[in-house]
């Protein structure tokens, strides 16, 4: 069984990045998040730590980033080798937390047309990942950034963006059929399918960068309108006939626009 | 396609229509056509599944709105009716 990473890592995990010069001096807070904080983890899972500092920037030494559209447009990224695991950490400075969270605020939802858009895919992995995260150390920064994202829209930009592709996919699927591509059809409505998921899950709380923890996610959320059975029957393809595939790809149309009946946004 | 509404016709979902629920209001869209359902027809339309017959949506109609069945019947045949001229939903035997 794998371990479950705890506020009770906090002085081994905090202990080893000092140990690799990794921990600036006067952080607000670090804190611990995606699979290994959920229990999902396996034996080659990374562990994600975030550091957050007043001031921008890494330690001396830290020199790949992830690109961002906040001040400063990046985010430090070491991957050091923490104990028996690759750590993968990221330094980000609480102002750019804070802009972030502007981005998916409910001003921001109501008053762009697509603020989903804006938001990046590194972006959004931050923001799924500090919903799950428990403090190593600065517990009240963390504290206050989750009920932040809590009462953010993030659920419904994430929800809203998430349907309008997979309207957008649904409608490319349906003219590929229309036109004999069936082969074709029968990927872009799987597709259309995983954003369906992906808003459903959105409006239950469990929000997705990737189809990678999508199934885990869904049982956490147990939406009713598609309960699991149905959902995984679909995602794998369980009921597609290589002799009509239409049939298949209609049945999974009406499945995602059923789901965008359901989804608020 | 059937040509009318009647009451063992079985309405289905075009699945060329965007939906949205949003603030307890059904949307509708196809191509650039929008619309905003009613109470009545959003009701309708959520059970619009492609095997339920028009006098069993009308049934829930009844029964939900606490009125007599003709009058549901009626009620119901005739938004069905109009979500079909828009190809809002298509209809089976």
């Amino acid at each position: 069984m794998n371990h479950v990473i705890t506020a009770e890592d906090g002085p081994r995990l905090l202990g080893l990045l000092r140990e690799q010069g990794l921990l600036p001096d006067g952080y607000r807070c670090v804190y611990a998040a995606g699979s290994l904080v959920r229990g999902w983890g396996n034996e080659t899972s990374d562990l994600d730590l975030y550091v957050v500092s007043d001031a921008p920037g890494a330690p001396h030494g830290v020199e790949d980033f992830h690109p961002v559209a906040l001040t400063p447009d990046r985010v430090p990224v070491a991957v050091p080798t923490l104990g028996d695991r690759r750590g993968d950490v990221e330094y980000w400075s609480a102002d750019q937390v804070g802009q972030l969270l502007a981005k998916v605020s409910w001003e921001a939802y109501r008053s762009e047309r697509d603020s989903g858009a804006t938001v990046s895919q590194v972006e959004r992995d931050a923001l799924v990942k500090l919903g799950h995260a428990v403090a190593l150390d600065g517990a009240p920064w963390l504290a206050q950034a989750q009920r932040q994202l809590r009462s953010s829209a993030f659920g419904r930009t994430i929800a809203a963006r998430s349907l309008d592709l997979a309207d957008t996919f649904a409608e490319d699927a349906l003219g590929q059929l229309g036109s004999g591509d069936a082969e074709s059809a029968v990927l872009t409505a799987k597709l259309a399918f995983g954003y369906a998921a992906d808003a459903l899950l959105a409006h239950h709380g469990e929000y997705g960068t990737t189809a990678k923890w999508r199934s885990k996610k869904y049982r956490a959320a147990a939406p009713a309108v598609l309960p699991f059975e149905r959902y995984w029957r679909i995602e794998t393809m369980r009921d597609y006939d290589p002799g009509d595939p239409g049939r298949w790809i209609e049945d999974v149309i009406g499945c995602v626009r059923r789901v965008s009946m359901e989804v608020e946004v | 396609m059937a040509a009318e509404v009647h009451d063992h016709s079985v309405p289905r979902q075009n699945l060329e229509v965007r939906i949205r629920s949003t603030g307890g209001t059904i949307l509708l869209a196809r191509y650039d056509q929008a619309y905003e359902l009613p109470e009545v027809a959003a009701f309708i339309w959520r059970r619009v599944n492609g095997c339920d017959r028009v006098e069993d949506i009308s049934r829930a109609v009844a029964e939900h709105y606490g009125i007599d069945a003709g009058t549901a019947l009626a009620d119901t045949a005739e938004m069905l009716e109009w979500l079909r001229g828009e190809e809002l939903v298509l209809l089976g035997d």
